[in-house]
């Protein structure tokens, strides 16, 4: 009896969880062609969360993130370019928004810091395979 | 002296990689401001009456939403700034549903002179959004003048308050 009550208590309480999830009513909405989605899936992955910064939007669960995806996908059916998408968000948002920062005179470090230390290394690898050369041979 | 080359890189490194992370995020820069009031060609009104012909000298947006918590606790200040002469509430529901907001504004007032429908939220993406709630103001030209991201602090009304002076922020 008591049991029976317990297992009544504990389905009521797990149908009450579910409440909150009923709620939000923000859903991801495909678009009905594969090509049209795949286009909308790489420009998801080429813009940023504006919420959780670490993530791409293709990542976030966050109702914001849904909501971008979706106008992406409207734009998309609108037959607005991907650059003019990206463009849109940069615009509103910063350019922070966009993944791949674009090159200017202000990226420009960032952009050349892979070659800056690779030159550095590379230095620093030669010089120390010489000075070893050199030692041995003495 | 070599020898020593990668431990002095190591260590310029981890001091300007640490002194950038303590130096905290940098904050985000309104790219709003000055710029038009993106308006839809045909916003959907949820509650109150049609926006007037001639808007008033300032209209302040909020973008708002049922289950935030810092947009209840910001209705006072609205609601202060809704008794004020020359400016307008105006209240933009995103991502929400009509009966969500009727029991939101039942719960902690109804501020805004009417409250437009934002239910799929491209309204306050087109206005830069990262959250709710954020407000616009707007001058009678449809110049966005002011962008609160986040609740409205006592600095966000002393600027206002300056705005409804006939200063110029």
């Amino acid at each position: 009896m008591i049991r029976q009550r317990f297992y009544v208590l504990c389905s009521a309480w797990m149908l009450l969880l579910l409440v909150p999830m009923m709620a939000s009513a923000t859903v991801d909405r495909p678009l009905p062609s594969d090509n049209d989605e795949a286009r909308a899936q790489i420009l998801f992955s080429e813009l940023r969360c504006a919420v959780c910064e670490g993530q791409s939007l293709a990542a976030s669960g966050a109702t914001l993130a849904i909501e971008m995806r979706n106008l992406i996908r409207d734009q998309i059916s609108q037959g607005r370019s991907d650059n003019d998408i990206l463009s849109y968000f940069a615009e509103r948002y910063g350019e922070d928004i966009l993944m791949h920062p674009p090159v200017a005179e202000r990226t420009l470090l960032l952009w050349l810091a892979p070659l800056l230390f690779l030159a550095l290394g590379g230095t620093g690898a030669a010089l120390a395979i010489r000075h070893q050369r050199r030692t041995r041979n003495s | 002296m070599l020898r020593w080359l990668p431990l002095v890189f190591f260590v310029a490194c981890a001091a300007l990689l640490g002194s950038l992370m303590l130096a905290g995020k940098p904050e985000h820069v309104s790219t709003m401001v000055q710029r038009h009031f993106p308006f839809p060609s045909h916003p959907e009104l949820m509650t109150g009456s049609a926006a007037p012909e001639h808007p008033a000298p300032f209209t302040l947006y909020n973008v708002f939403a049922s289950w935030c918590v810092p947009c209840a606790a910001e209705i006072p200040q609205l609601e202060a700034l809704a008794k004020q002469p020359g400016i307008e509430m105006v209240g933009i529901a995103w991502s929400d549903k009509k009966e969500e907001i009727e029991t939101f504004t039942q719960k902690y007032g109804n501020p805004f002179a009417r409250i437009y429908d934002d239910a799929k939220g491209a309204w306050g993406i087109a206005l830069g959004i990262r959250g709710v709630p954020e407000s616009f103001v707007v001058n009678a030209d449809g110049a966005i003048v002011l962008h609160i991201p986040g609740e409205i602090t006592d600095a966000d009304m002393n600027d206002i308050a300056a705005l409804l002076a006939g200063k110029k922020l």
